[in-house]
């Protein structure tokens, strides 16, 4: 595959991969990265390596993963980190009890499909394999049937600061060699096809150092925070036509309605809420946009944004999430 | 982005080489990635490749967008090497580069200008100079000294003998400069717009030269220093390391349970299929969170924390350090470069083993010294905690936060021993472990200044290597952290210096904690360092700052120029060019930059006080360096001032006539009339004199000038000619009549100065009147008038001298105006006086209104004839120093023996070494003596009441004269009387930072005397090895206050002094202190005295 990533939000066919494999996915259609995201995502691909994209929590990290399936027409598997992950889940789950169960008190023959379920990159590395590959290495048809094989896919690991240290440590030589072996089975080793070799999106909120050896086997991004018109434009791509009649913000994010005016007075409330030092937990691109569609369905005005009424007050829930946070802006009286 | 490209041979390599100097990772897998991606041609245009490579290289936010910063750097640099090229010469070249079109405008404007000035100065070769000789007759009466016969008049009775009429001879001299230019319109049209556009240039000097310099400033850049990178690792020994990294990542079991299906199989198994679970306990990996203490940004304590979690890092284990100031609750973390505040960490790594590293003080409320209520936070968070203190001693502070806190010594020991404190609690509620060990700190009166012994008193408190270690560091005006390690070896090339013990002992001084040494020890330590060695520590240095040099155009990129100039004249100070070097360099920096380092600023005061004209040659530089125009507009100003000095004009000046029996030498010419002056009678004029001769001069006029003996050969002893009432002689607001207004002032011996007469029990500024002068002017009252009363009305300035001004004169007698004159000249004769003769009888209402100044009015009655007599004193006219043409100071013998002992006592003066007694009186120039007198005067003055000495009493021998101050050495009982008189009210202790202490001294402490004007401080300074030495510093300073301060701030910017014949006259107005010399303004006078000194009398 030589095509680019653009970061232009259109796909390359008509009917790309990702919809036609989970028609309820939302396609990113609205979502526009810049040059500098565009070119660490094609440094990553062409590179054979996993992008690591950090960034405050909001700034799109998880839409970037989206974005390039949909632009790339490639499936995305997704895999969402939690504390107790490890690095065998990445790649697959087996259901210990559901086997022990089986063999114990159904006496059913070991059929290992109804056991093993392949997990993000794990269903990546097998759908990268042909059919003759997967036979020889005995892996069962039932495990093969949702994947399209031979195939590029891409993987998103979201928010892997969030396992514990070993996490990233004990995946090194996975992410790197793109191989993996189900212990539990008789199965050969799983090797991604060097053709199809995943692209690998991981995402951090920095909340935790990575390790040196696991970042130097990435490629790194780090997605500031957007400016106003970067904001303006992720409102009019996002909220504009989910909102309805009357539009927000023409092509060039000038409003062209009241509701407009109110959106860009948010927007500018909203920048001032992130970039206030003295706020425990900040607001987020994501909150903002919720928020956003709340003073809509509010039918809070501009004046409203700007003097800081009961009417924004009172919305502003949905942006902080601390109480002494609340108070320090007025939603909350004080104590 | 234009410049080099990526795809170039070599191009990238040279990227890559430039990046490890930033200190990115650049591994060879790095380097691959980076060949591949630009070999395949992966970016469509040049600056795209910013955004690809980035992504390999950057491991964080900031070295991302440094990367992005440093690439537009390498990518706009022109120069083909790869790396940054070191700055040559000045950083200012450096950032003027792309200035080209204001270099060209500049150096247009030199050219232009230096053809004009050729021009203008050549003019007197192209005009042909003009001879005019004039001959006027000067009516004058009385008979003329006969040159033949020597002139030996009582000094009480100066000669009064009428001159006869004689013609004068005068010539306009032969065309001089500025005569010859506008003698013709052509020169005219040269000299005006070119004299316009220097006036023009002098008035805007200041402010353009302020804004050359904000404009060479502004184009400098961030950062504003550049820590020496020299890619240290742990000063501890790798055994050490090793057992800490094993002992730190040692996984605790972790809360959760997982089945463990091999076991649980095994289990079931045996138990005939009977199902048995078993599960296992979660281990996890530890993960430390260290919060560091960082008083400094050169904090070497910290510095080493952070090394060390960084190696942990790098190792394997989760840790992460994090830093704060003061105020624990708000932390930076490595790598941010926004503040978090404790709440926000603790929310984010509660899961974390948390090592707080600091002192146990700032845990603590400042207010109550309990542990702050944000230590709650610290309590709820982490179980896991400990706090590792730097401290040797267990204090009141590590006791209470002991509440909240285990408190235990830094060290590489208690760090390995940290998994099994937390592990077990019990260890971590005993915490009576002593802290660290070894020697103790020196203690903050040790640290404070150095003085006698003290260094040896230092040098007690560390091993004879650290200790030569700790000099090193003095070496270079900052302490940092990888130049500290660095210098471990160059002190020690066989790494003993290199462990845990040693840097310890060194770090925990407070100036390693603060980043400085202060600059008292510096000298000091820097002096302790054998030469060898200080030459070793200086080369390396040298190199290290070679091999980090700062970006080019950034504030940084001057101050290592600085220090890279200030080593290299350093290690051999007689090499004429590395002064050279220096002296170019410290005038392209910053001022700021130059007195940071106290070594550099000894060494330029060295030089200056070197230096025949101090600081002059240097204060010069700087003000040509501000820029092309005010370079030419100095110049020009200069040759200007200077062909007008010459020429003065195109005046007649006198044409010496040859001696002849029937004229005298030095005779007077003549002098223009004043026509407001009522024509004196001849009867009046034949009573002034119209002659003074040197005895005269010196009786009448500077009362404390000692009467010279009349050089034998001279015959005619006339020295100056004062012109008669019809011709007085041009105003001069000289002169020298203090005696006029002043209670006379002996010199010889200098008597203190006796309180100033209670009038109506409050002091009169005004001292008591003398008896009546013969040369005042002599006006009568109304020609018809045959009364014999006079009003004597005598106008001064607030020193005494007869009031310059043009002043109105007006009297009234009820209520009408019987008496009237305008601009009338107190300054004519030396007495400053005039006297209206035939006054009737009656009360008259006087009113004397002098231009400038307000008018006063006084009434008096004039009974029977008599002379009355009204003094006015002007306050605030006084002689502008620059009017002053010659001093007469008195002769080496009249001197007060106390004054003149210690001239003899003085053979080490700055400038004049070897020389003492009469031949160092002699040499110093009028300025120096005056400031000499002006202190002694003062010193003599001060009596400190416990002894009953006065000041000047203590000193036994001069080390420096300048010209607003006098070093000297004292008796060390001096300090302790001048302390002593701090509770009677005498002096009070004032800052000494302006007070820069000599060579080898230090400064100890700084006294001023209380009086509003005229205020003696005396700064005293001790010897850095020897405490019975002992120099003050004394100086006299004319204001106090808020103006005192705008005078600091005014000569500080001008770079001006307070000057000494300023001084002199408000030791005069303010104090009746009369420091003995006498200030001339009148030229025939200053020359007179000019040639008696140059004659070998004075």
């Amino acid at each position: 595959m030589n095509r680019e990533y653009v970061g232009s939000g259109r796909p390359a066919s008509a009917h790309p991969t990702l919809y036609a494999l989970h028609p309820e996915f939302d396609p990113p259609g609205g979502y526009r990265a810049d040059s500098r995201l565009a070119a660490a995502v094609n440094t990553a691909i062409f590179l054979d390596q996993p992008l690591l994209v950090t960034g405050d929590p909001g700034t799109g990290k998880t839409e970037l993963a989206n974005s390039v399936a949909w632009e790339l027409d490639l499936p995305l598997h997704v895999f969402h980190t939690k504390s107790s992950s490890s690095a065998g889940d990445l790649f697959y789950r087996y259901d210990a009890l559901l086997h022990f169960n089986d063999a114990h008190v159904q006496h059913r023959d070991p059929d290992m499909s109804r056991y093993i379920r392949f997990e993000a990159l794990g269903r990546a590395i097998v759908s990268s394999m042909s059919q003759r590959q997967l036979t020889e290495a005995g892996v069962p048809a039932p495990l093969l049937k949702d994947l399209a094989l031979e195939s590029r896919s891409v993987v998103l690991i979201d928010e892997i600061d969030k396992a514990p240290r070993d996490f990233p440590n004990d995946i090194l030589h996975e992410i790197d060699r793109l191989r993996f072996e189900v212990r539990e089975a008789d199965w050969k080793p799983l090797v991604a096809n060097q053709a199809f070799r995943p692209i690998v999106i991981l995402t951090s909120n920095l909340e935790k150092a990575l390790p040196d050896a696991f970042l130097r086997r990435c490629v790194f991004y780090y997605i500031g925070r957007p400016t106003l018109e970067g904001l303006l434009e992720i409102v009019r791509t996002r909220l504009d036509a989910a909102l309805g009649a009357p539009a927000l913000l023409d092509e060039q994010r000038k409003p062209v309605s009241e509701r407009g005016k109110t959106v860009v007075a948010a927007v500018k409330e909203f920048m001032a809420l992130r970039d206030n030092d003295q706020l425990i937990k900040r607001p987020s691109t994501a909150e903002m946009l919720k928020w956003i569609r709340v003073l809509q369905k509010q039918q809070v005005s501009e004046q409203d944004v700007a003097a800081r009424t009961p009417a924004l007050l009172d919305t502003l829930h949905v942006l902080l999430k601390n109480i002494d946070d609340l108070r320090a802006v007025g939603a909350l009286p004080a104590s | 982005v234009a410049g080099r490209s990526l795809q170039s041979p070599g191009a990238l390599d040279a990227l890559l080489a430039s990046l490890r100097e930033e200190r990115f990772a650049v591994g060879t897998s790095e380097a691959v990635k980076a060949h591949r991606l630009v070999a395949a041609g992966r970016a469509r245009r040049d600056d795209e490749w910013k955004f690809a490579l980035a992504p390999i290289f950057a491991r964080d936010p900031d070295q991302q967008q440094q990367f992005y910063e440093l690439y537009d750097r390498w990518v706009g640099a022109q120069a083909p090497h790869h790396s940054i090229p070191l700055l040559t010469h000045s950083p200012v070249s450096a950032v003027a580069a792309p200035d080209q079109v204001g270099r060209r405008s500049a150096r247009i404007a030199w050219l232009i200008g230096a053809v004009m000035l050729v021009a203008l100065l050549g003019w007197p070769y192209l005009v042909p100079p003009r001879l005019t000789v004039r001959v006027t007759t000067q009516p004058t009466t009385g008979a003329t000294p006969q040159p033949s016969q020597p002139s030996q008049p009582s000094p009480a009775t100066p000669p009064r003998a009428a001159l006869p009429e004689r013609p004068q001879s005068t010539i306009d001299q032969p065309c001089v400069w500025a005569g010859c230019v506008t003698s013709t319109p052509w020169g005219w049209l040269l000299f005006a717009p070119v004299s316009a556009w220097i006036l023009a240039s002098l008035v805007l000097a200041g402010p353009l030269r302020r804004a050359a310099i904000y404009r060479r400033e502004r184009q400098l850049t961030p950062p504003y220093e550049w820590p020496l990178r020299i890619g240290v690792t742990s000063p501890r020994s790798d055994d050490a390391l090793a057992t800490v990294l094993r002992m730190i990542r040692r996984r605790p079991t972790g809360d959760a349970r997982r089945l463990d299906v091999a076991r649980s199989i095994r289990a079931t198994v045996r138990d005939a299929g009977c199902p048995v679970l078993h599960f296992e306990q979660e281990r996890r990996a530890p993960e430390y969170l260290f919060i560091v203490q960082q008083r400094h940004r050169h904090d070497h304590f910290a510095a080493w924390v952070g090394l060390l979690v960084r190696i942990l890092a790098r190792n394997g284990v989760d840790a992460r350090a994090c830093f704060y100031e003061d105020d624990p609750r708000l932390l930076r973390l490595t790598g941010s470069r926004r503040p978090m505040r404790l709440r926000h960490v603790a929310e984010a790594w509660h899961p974390s083993r948390a090592v707080f590293v600091g002192d146990a003080a700032s845990w603590l409320d400042p207010f109550t010294a309990r542990p702050g209520e944000w230590t709650r936070i610290v309590a709820d968070t982490w179980v896991e905690r400990v706090l590792l203190t730097p401290t040797r001693d267990r204090g009141a502070a590590e006791n209470r936060v002991r509440r909240v806190l285990p408190v235990r010594p830094f060290s590489m020991a208690q760090l390995a021993a940290l998994p099994d404190l937390f592990e077990t609690p019990l260890l971590a509620r005993r915490d009576d472990t002593p802290l660290g060990g070894g020697l103790p700190l020196p203690p903050d009166h040790v640290l404070e200044h150095p003085s006698n012994g003290r260094d040896v008193l230092l040098r007690a408190f560390f091993t004879p290597a650290v200790f030569e270690w700790l000099c090193a560091c003095a070496i270079y005006s900052e302490l940092e952290w990888e130049l500290t390690i660095a210098l471990a070896d160059v002190v020690a090339p066989d790494g003993s210096l290199r462990n845990e013990r040693s840097l310890l002992s060194l770090i925990r001084l407070p100036w390693f904690r603060y980043g400085r040494i202060p600059d008292p020890w510096r000298p000091v330590l820097v002096a302790a360092l054998p030469a060898e060695r200080r030459d070793r520590v200086r080369q390396a240095l040298l190199e290290r700052l070679q091999s980090n040099p700062a970006p080019p155009g950034t504030f940084a990129r001057g101050k290592q120029t600085l220090d890279m100039a200030a080593q290299r004249y350093w290690l051999d100070p007689k090499r004429l060019d590395a002064r050279a070097r220096l002296e170019r360099t410290i005038r392209l920096v910053p001022d700021a930059d130059v007195r940071a380092d106290r070594l550099l600023t000894e060494t330029v005061d060295r030089w200056a006080s070197e230096s025949a004209w101090p600081d002059a040659s240097l204060r010069w530089s700087r003000f040509v360096a501000g820029g092309g125009p005010i370079k030419l507009a100095s110049v020009a100003a200069l040759t200007i001032a200077i062909g007008l000095a010459l020429s003065r004009g195109t005046e007649p000046i006198p044409l010496p006539v040859p001696p002849s029996p029937a004229t005298p030498a030095f005779t007077q010419p003549v002098i223009p009339d004043e026509p407001q002056v009522a024509p004196s009678p001849a009867g009046a004029a034949a009573e002034i004199p119209s002659t003074v001769t040197r005895e005269a001069f010196v009786e009448q006029v500077p009362s404390s000038v000692p009467t010279p003996a009349p050089p034998p050969a001279q015959t005619p002893d006339v020295i100056a000619t004062v012109p008669p009432a019809a011709a007085p002689p041009e105003p001069v607001q000289d002169q020298p009549s203090p005696a006029a207004g002043v209670t006379p002032l002996e010199f010889t011996p200098l008597p203190p100065v006796e309180p100033a007469p209670k009038v109506g029990g409050a002091a009169s500024p005004v001292p008591a009147p003398v008896d009546l002068e013969p040369s005042r002017q002599v006006i009568p009252f109304a020609s018809s008038s045959t009364a014999k009363g006079s009003l004597i009305i005598t106008a001064l300035t607030g020193t005494h001298y007869p009031l310059p001004n043009l002043t109105d004169l007006t009297i009234e007698r009820q209520g009408k105006t019987v008496f009237e004159r305008k601009n009338i000249r107190f300054d004519r004769y030396l007495d400053g006086a005039i006297e209206i003769t035939g006054v009737p009888d009656g009360e008259y209402r006087v009113e004397v209104d002098p231009a400038g100044v307000s008018s006063q009015r006084s009434t008096v009655v004039v009974r029977d004839g008599a002379a009355k007599r009204i003094d006015v004193v002007a306050r605030g006219v006084s002689i502008d120093a620059k009017d002053v043409r010659a001093v007469a100071f008195p002769p080496y013998d009249a001197l007060p023996d106390a004054l003149r002992s210690r001239l003899e006592a003085s053979t080490a003066v700055t400038g004049f070494p070897g020389t003492s007694g009469r031949r160092l009186f002699e040499a110093l120039s009028d300025l120096q003596r005056a400031a000499l007198f002006n202190i002694f005067a003062k010193a003599s003055q001060v009596r400190f009441p416990a002894s009953d000495r006065s000041a000047w009493d203590y000193v036994t021998a001069l080390t420096d004269v300048r010209s607003d101050r006098v070093f000297a050495t004292t008796d060390v009982a001096m300090h302790d009387e001048i302390r002593a008189s701090t509770v009677s009210g005498l002096v009070s202790e004032v800052p000494a930072a302006l007070h820069q202490p000599p060579l080898g001294f230090s400064v100890a402490n700084s006294y001023r005397t209380r009086e509003k004007a005229g205020s003696l401080q005396i700064t005293v300074f001790r010897g850095l090895d020897n405490d019975a030495q002992m120099t003050v510093d004394m100086d006299i300073d004319i204001n106090s206050g808020a103006s005192r301060v705008f005078g600091i701030i005014s000569r500080t910017l001008t770079r001006s002094i307070v000057h000494p014949y300023d001084v002199q006259q408000v030791l005069i107005s303010t104090q009746l202190l009369d420091p003995g010399y006498r200030l001339i303004t009148n030229p025939e006078l200053a020359d007179a005295v000019t040639k008696g000194r140059g004659g070998g009398a004075p």
